[in-house]
Protein backbone atom coordinates (compact mmCIF):
# COMPACT_ATOMS: atom_id res chain seq x y z
CA UNK A 1 0.00 0.00 0.00
CA UNK A 2 3.03 2.47 0.71
CA UNK A 3 4.33 1.88 -2.06
CA UNK A 4 0.97 2.66 -4.34
CA UNK A 5 0.74 5.75 -2.56
CA UNK A 6 3.84 6.95 -3.11
CA UNK A 7 3.25 6.86 -6.59
CA UNK A 8 0.19 8.82 -6.77
CA UNK A 9 0.89 11.95 -8.02
CA UNK A 10 -0.02 15.28 -6.24
CA UNK A 11 -2.33 18.23 -7.18
CA UNK A 12 -1.77 21.30 -5.12
CA UNK A 13 -5.41 22.71 -4.71
CA UNK A 14 -5.36 26.47 -3.59
CA UNK A 15 -8.69 27.98 -2.89
CA UNK A 16 -9.69 30.34 0.17
CA UNK A 17 -13.09 28.32 0.18
CA UNK A 18 -12.66 25.21 2.12
CA UNK A 19 -16.10 23.77 0.34
CA UNK A 20 -14.25 23.92 -2.76
CA UNK A 21 -10.84 22.16 -1.82
CA UNK A 22 -12.77 19.48 -0.38
CA UNK A 23 -14.75 18.87 -3.33
CA UNK A 24 -11.92 18.99 -5.55
CA UNK A 25 -9.76 16.82 -3.03
CA UNK A 26 -12.84 14.57 -3.54
CA UNK A 27 -12.60 14.13 -7.37
CA UNK A 28 -9.27 13.90 -7.26
CA UNK A 29 -8.47 11.61 -5.21
CA UNK A 30 -11.33 9.22 -6.47
CA UNK A 31 -9.29 9.57 -9.82
CA UNK A 32 -6.02 8.26 -7.99
CA UNK A 33 -4.32 11.56 -7.06
CA UNK A 34 -3.17 12.96 -3.73
CA UNK A 35 -4.24 16.35 -3.10
CA UNK A 36 -2.71 19.02 -1.36
CA UNK A 37 -4.41 22.24 -0.09
CA UNK A 38 -3.69 25.57 0.39
CA UNK A 39 -6.04 28.62 1.64
CA UNK A 40 -4.34 31.75 -0.25
CA UNK A 41 -1.67 32.72 -2.56
CA UNK A 42 1.17 33.42 -0.07
CA UNK A 43 0.93 29.40 1.29
CA UNK A 44 0.04 28.04 -2.13
CA UNK A 45 3.24 30.05 -3.32
CA UNK A 46 5.07 28.78 -0.18
CA UNK A 47 3.98 25.38 -1.05
CA UNK A 48 5.03 25.39 -5.10
CA UNK A 49 8.62 26.64 -4.11
CA UNK A 50 9.03 24.29 -1.10
CA UNK A 51 8.00 21.09 -2.79
CA UNK A 52 9.82 19.29 -5.94
CA UNK A 53 6.76 16.03 -5.47
CA UNK A 54 4.29 18.34 -7.33
CA UNK A 55 2.45 17.37 -10.62
CA UNK A 56 0.25 20.30 -11.03
CA UNK A 57 -1.58 23.34 -9.21
CA UNK A 58 -4.64 24.28 -9.34
CA UNK A 59 -5.45 27.74 -8.34
CA UNK A 60 -8.45 29.88 -7.37
CA UNK A 61 -8.33 34.31 -8.48
CA UNK A 62 -10.23 36.09 -5.95
CA UNK A 63 -8.46 34.98 -2.67
CA UNK A 64 -7.17 36.89 0.40
CA UNK A 65 -3.30 38.32 0.97
CA UNK A 66 -2.45 37.39 -2.55
CA UNK A 67 -5.06 36.77 -5.20
CA UNK A 68 -4.05 33.48 -8.00
CA UNK A 69 -2.83 35.88 -10.68
CA UNK A 70 -0.15 37.10 -8.93
CA UNK A 71 1.05 34.10 -6.70
CA UNK A 72 1.15 32.78 -10.46
CA UNK A 73 3.58 35.74 -11.86
CA UNK A 74 5.55 35.33 -8.57
CA UNK A 75 6.14 32.01 -8.86
CA UNK A 76 7.22 32.51 -12.68
CA UNK A 77 10.65 30.72 -12.61
CA UNK A 78 9.94 27.93 -10.10
CA UNK A 79 6.76 26.60 -12.71
CA UNK A 80 8.86 26.85 -15.78
CA UNK A 81 11.98 24.99 -14.27
CA UNK A 82 9.38 22.42 -12.81
CA UNK A 83 7.89 22.23 -15.98
CA UNK A 84 4.45 22.66 -13.58
CA UNK A 85 1.30 22.83 -15.23
CA UNK A 86 -0.87 25.66 -13.16
CA UNK A 87 -4.39 25.42 -13.99
CA UNK A 88 -6.80 28.28 -12.45
CA UNK A 89 -10.26 27.36 -11.30
CA UNK A 90 -12.16 30.52 -10.91
CA UNK A 91 -15.20 32.09 -11.20
CA UNK A 92 -13.86 35.10 -13.57
CA UNK A 93 -14.15 34.56 -17.20
CA UNK A 94 -12.94 38.17 -18.38
CA UNK A 95 -10.63 37.83 -21.43
CA UNK A 96 -7.83 40.03 -19.68
CA UNK A 97 -7.43 37.92 -17.14
CA UNK A 98 -6.74 34.60 -19.13
CA UNK A 99 -4.51 36.65 -21.19
CA UNK A 100 -2.73 37.43 -17.90
CA UNK A 101 -2.89 34.01 -16.65
CA UNK A 102 -1.18 32.23 -20.34
CA UNK A 103 1.35 34.73 -20.20
CA UNK A 104 2.37 33.97 -16.75
CA UNK A 105 2.60 30.24 -18.03
CA UNK A 106 -0.72 28.94 -16.91
CA UNK A 107 -1.83 25.99 -18.86
CA UNK A 108 -5.61 25.82 -18.63
CA UNK A 109 -8.37 28.22 -17.22
CA UNK A 110 -11.50 26.59 -15.82
CA UNK A 111 -14.37 28.89 -14.77
CA UNK A 112 -16.48 27.45 -12.06
CA UNK A 113 -18.83 25.62 -10.89
CA UNK A 114 -16.87 23.07 -13.04
CA UNK A 115 -18.21 19.80 -14.45
CA UNK A 116 -15.93 17.29 -12.12
CA UNK A 117 -15.42 15.18 -15.47
CA UNK A 118 -14.05 17.68 -17.45
CA UNK A 119 -11.62 18.56 -14.23
CA UNK A 120 -10.42 14.91 -13.97
CA UNK A 121 -10.25 15.10 -17.58
CA UNK A 122 -7.50 17.77 -17.65
CA UNK A 123 -5.67 17.46 -14.71
CA UNK A 124 -4.75 13.96 -16.26
CA UNK A 125 -4.21 15.40 -19.38
CA UNK A 126 -1.67 17.61 -18.08
CA UNK A 127 -0.26 15.57 -15.85
CA UNK A 128 -0.51 12.59 -18.59
CA UNK A 129 -1.62 10.07 -16.08
CA UNK A 130 -4.39 9.37 -18.44
CA UNK B 1 -40.76 40.08 -6.84
CA UNK B 2 -38.62 42.89 -6.24
CA UNK B 3 -38.28 46.76 -4.61
CA UNK B 4 -37.75 49.37 -7.07
CA UNK B 5 -34.70 51.34 -7.37
CA UNK B 6 -34.68 55.01 -6.46
CA UNK B 7 -32.92 58.13 -8.13
CA UNK B 8 -33.23 59.50 -11.68
CA UNK B 9 -35.00 58.10 -14.65
CA UNK B 10 -31.75 56.88 -16.17
CA UNK B 11 -29.93 55.62 -12.69
CA UNK B 12 -33.43 53.70 -12.43
CA UNK B 13 -33.21 52.16 -15.54
CA UNK B 14 -29.94 51.29 -15.12
CA UNK B 15 -30.22 49.42 -11.86
CA UNK B 16 -33.13 47.65 -13.24
CA UNK B 17 -30.66 46.48 -15.64
CA UNK B 18 -28.75 45.73 -13.47
CA UNK B 19 -31.55 44.10 -11.24
CA UNK B 20 -32.24 42.03 -14.09
CA UNK B 21 -29.21 40.37 -14.82
CA UNK B 22 -28.85 39.47 -11.06
CA UNK B 23 -32.63 38.06 -11.15
CA UNK B 24 -31.21 36.10 -13.92
CA UNK B 25 -27.64 34.97 -11.99
CA UNK B 26 -29.35 33.74 -9.20
CA UNK B 27 -31.66 31.27 -10.70
CA UNK B 28 -28.84 29.95 -12.79
CA UNK B 29 -26.81 29.49 -10.08
CA UNK B 30 -29.18 27.47 -7.87
CA UNK B 31 -29.82 25.16 -10.80
CA UNK B 32 -26.36 24.43 -11.71
CA UNK B 33 -26.17 23.33 -7.91
CA UNK B 34 -29.95 21.42 -8.94
CA UNK B 35 -32.52 23.95 -6.97
CA UNK B 36 -35.05 24.68 -9.58
CA UNK B 37 -36.59 27.90 -8.66
CA UNK B 38 -39.59 30.65 -9.19
CA UNK B 39 -40.66 34.37 -7.91
CA UNK B 40 -41.40 34.57 -4.07
CA UNK B 41 -45.04 34.59 -3.59
CA UNK B 42 -45.87 32.18 -6.79
CA UNK B 43 -46.10 28.84 -3.99
CA UNK B 44 -46.87 28.33 -0.16
CA UNK B 45 -44.26 25.36 -0.02
CA UNK B 46 -41.25 27.01 1.48
CA UNK B 47 -40.09 25.61 4.24
CA UNK B 48 -37.74 27.00 6.88
CA UNK B 49 -35.49 25.49 9.64
CA UNK B 50 -32.70 26.81 11.21
CA UNK B 51 -31.11 29.91 11.03
CA UNK B 52 -30.57 31.49 7.78
CA UNK B 53 -27.52 32.47 6.11
CA UNK B 54 -26.13 35.72 4.49
CA UNK B 55 -23.11 36.64 2.65
CA UNK B 56 -22.27 39.68 0.42
CA UNK B 57 -19.56 41.10 -1.45
CA UNK B 58 -18.41 44.24 -3.36
CA UNK B 59 -17.62 45.33 -6.83
CA UNK B 60 -15.93 48.55 -8.29
CA UNK B 61 -15.38 49.65 -11.89
CA UNK B 62 -14.93 53.03 -14.19
CA UNK B 63 -18.99 53.59 -13.96
CA UNK B 64 -19.98 52.09 -11.02
CA UNK B 65 -19.74 50.38 -7.50
CA UNK B 66 -21.78 48.27 -5.14
CA UNK B 67 -22.57 45.09 -3.90
CA UNK B 68 -24.56 41.95 -3.74
CA UNK B 69 -25.62 39.49 -1.52
CA UNK B 70 -27.38 36.35 -0.86
CA UNK B 71 -29.57 35.77 1.87
CA UNK B 72 -30.93 32.06 1.87
CA UNK B 73 -32.57 29.53 4.46
CA UNK B 74 -30.20 26.94 5.93
CA UNK B 75 -32.02 24.42 4.00
CA UNK B 76 -31.21 26.36 0.57
CA UNK B 77 -27.58 26.30 1.39
CA UNK B 78 -27.54 22.58 2.60
CA UNK B 79 -28.99 21.26 -0.40
CA UNK B 80 -26.92 23.10 -2.62
CA UNK B 81 -23.56 21.95 -1.15
CA UNK B 82 -25.01 18.75 -0.80
CA UNK B 83 -25.10 18.95 -4.41
CA UNK B 84 -21.48 19.61 -4.74
CA UNK B 85 -20.01 17.74 -1.85
CA UNK B 86 -22.50 14.31 -1.77
CA UNK B 87 -23.11 14.26 2.36
CA UNK B 88 -24.06 15.93 4.87
CA UNK B 89 -22.19 19.47 5.78
CA UNK B 90 -21.63 20.94 9.43
CA UNK B 91 -22.16 24.46 10.03
CA UNK B 92 -18.87 26.26 9.28
CA UNK B 93 -18.80 24.29 6.03
CA UNK B 94 -22.15 25.95 5.27
CA UNK B 95 -21.00 29.81 6.30
CA UNK B 96 -17.98 28.80 4.00
CA UNK B 97 -20.06 27.83 1.28
CA UNK B 98 -22.58 30.46 1.77
CA UNK B 99 -19.44 32.65 0.78
CA UNK B 100 -18.22 31.09 -2.19
CA UNK B 101 -22.08 30.95 -3.24
CA UNK B 102 -21.94 34.72 -2.84
CA UNK B 103 -18.36 34.90 -4.79
CA UNK B 104 -19.86 32.29 -7.47
CA UNK B 105 -22.88 35.14 -8.01
CA UNK B 106 -21.02 37.45 -8.67
CA UNK B 107 -18.53 36.22 -10.98
CA UNK B 108 -21.97 35.33 -13.26
CA UNK B 109 -22.92 39.39 -12.39
CA UNK B 110 -19.55 40.45 -13.88
CA UNK B 111 -20.00 38.50 -16.72
CA UNK B 112 -23.25 39.40 -17.71
CA UNK B 113 -22.05 42.80 -17.15
CA UNK B 114 -19.39 42.86 -19.94
CA UNK B 115 -21.75 43.32 -22.96
CA UNK B 116 -22.26 46.43 -21.66
CA UNK B 117 -18.82 46.93 -21.85
CA UNK B 118 -18.47 47.35 -17.96
CA UNK B 119 -15.72 45.62 -16.01
CA UNK B 120 -15.48 45.69 -12.39
CA UNK B 121 -13.57 44.65 -9.85
CA UNK B 122 -14.74 42.15 -7.27
CA UNK B 123 -13.89 42.27 -3.67
CA UNK B 124 -13.70 39.13 -1.20
CA UNK B 125 -16.95 37.79 -0.26
CA UNK B 126 -18.00 37.87 3.81
CA UNK B 127 -20.16 36.76 5.79
CA UNK B 128 -22.77 38.39 7.82
CA UNK B 129 -23.26 37.88 10.85
CA UNK B 130 -27.67 38.47 11.57
CA UNK B 131 -26.93 41.13 13.17
CA UNK B 132 -25.51 42.63 10.13
CA UNK B 133 -28.91 41.78 7.75
CA UNK B 134 -30.61 44.97 8.40
CA UNK B 135 -27.97 46.78 6.42
CA UNK B 136 -28.82 44.75 3.46
CA UNK B 137 -32.77 46.74 3.74
CA UNK B 138 -31.84 49.91 1.17
CA UNK B 139 -31.06 47.33 -1.18
CA UNK B 140 -32.87 45.97 -4.21
CA UNK B 141 -33.85 42.29 -3.38
CA UNK B 142 -34.73 39.62 -5.80
CA UNK B 143 -36.52 37.18 -3.51
CA UNK B 144 -37.32 32.85 -4.35
CA UNK B 145 -38.86 30.30 -3.18
CA UNK B 146 -37.63 26.69 -4.00
CA UNK B 147 -38.71 23.31 -2.23
CA UNK B 148 -35.56 23.46 0.36
CA UNK B 149 -36.89 27.12 1.62
CA UNK B 150 -36.32 31.13 0.18
CA UNK B 151 -33.34 32.97 -1.18
CA UNK B 152 -32.84 36.42 -1.90
CA UNK B 153 -30.30 38.38 -4.01
CA UNK B 154 -29.67 41.64 -3.36
CA UNK B 155 -27.96 45.00 -5.21
CA UNK B 156 -27.07 48.05 -3.90
CA UNK B 157 -25.61 49.78 -7.04
CA UNK B 158 -24.24 53.48 -7.33
CA UNK B 159 -23.65 54.43 -10.82
CA UNK B 160 -21.71 57.22 -13.05
CA UNK B 161 -23.98 60.11 -13.27
CA UNK B 162 -25.11 60.29 -17.02
CA UNK B 163 -24.00 56.15 -17.60
CA UNK B 164 -26.05 54.40 -19.36
CA UNK B 165 -26.09 50.65 -20.07
CA UNK B 166 -26.24 49.97 -23.95
CA UNK B 167 -25.50 46.55 -24.81
CA UNK B 168 -22.36 46.17 -27.44
CA UNK B 169 -20.75 43.31 -29.51
CA UNK B 170 -18.23 41.92 -27.82
CA UNK B 171 -14.79 41.99 -28.65
CA UNK B 172 -13.34 39.26 -27.09
CA UNK B 173 -15.28 36.26 -25.81
CA UNK B 174 -15.99 35.36 -22.40
CA UNK B 175 -14.98 32.34 -20.37
CA UNK B 176 -18.44 31.70 -19.36
CA UNK B 177 -19.29 28.85 -15.65
CA UNK B 178 -18.08 25.40 -17.19
CA UNK B 179 -15.58 26.15 -20.07
CA UNK B 180 -12.28 24.59 -19.81
CA UNK B 181 -10.00 26.24 -21.49
CA UNK B 182 -6.54 24.64 -23.01
CA UNK B 183 -3.59 26.53 -23.13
Amino acid sequence: MEAASTQKKKVLIIDDSSTIRRQVATVLTGAGFEVLEAADGIDGADCIRGRSDLSLVLCDVNMPRLNGLEMLESVGEEISAKSLPVVMLTTEGEPQAILRAKKAGARAWIVKPFKEHLLVSAVKKLTQAG
Amino acid sequence: MHDQPQGSDAERQGATELGEELRRACLELMADYGVRAWPYGDSMRTPQRGAPLAASAEFEGDHLRGSIAIFATRGVVERTARSLLGGECVSPELADWTCELVNQLLGRFKNKLRPFDVVVDVGMPRLMASNQVGQLESSARYRFSCDHGDFSGYLDVTLEPGFTFRKRELQEPLAWEGDVILF
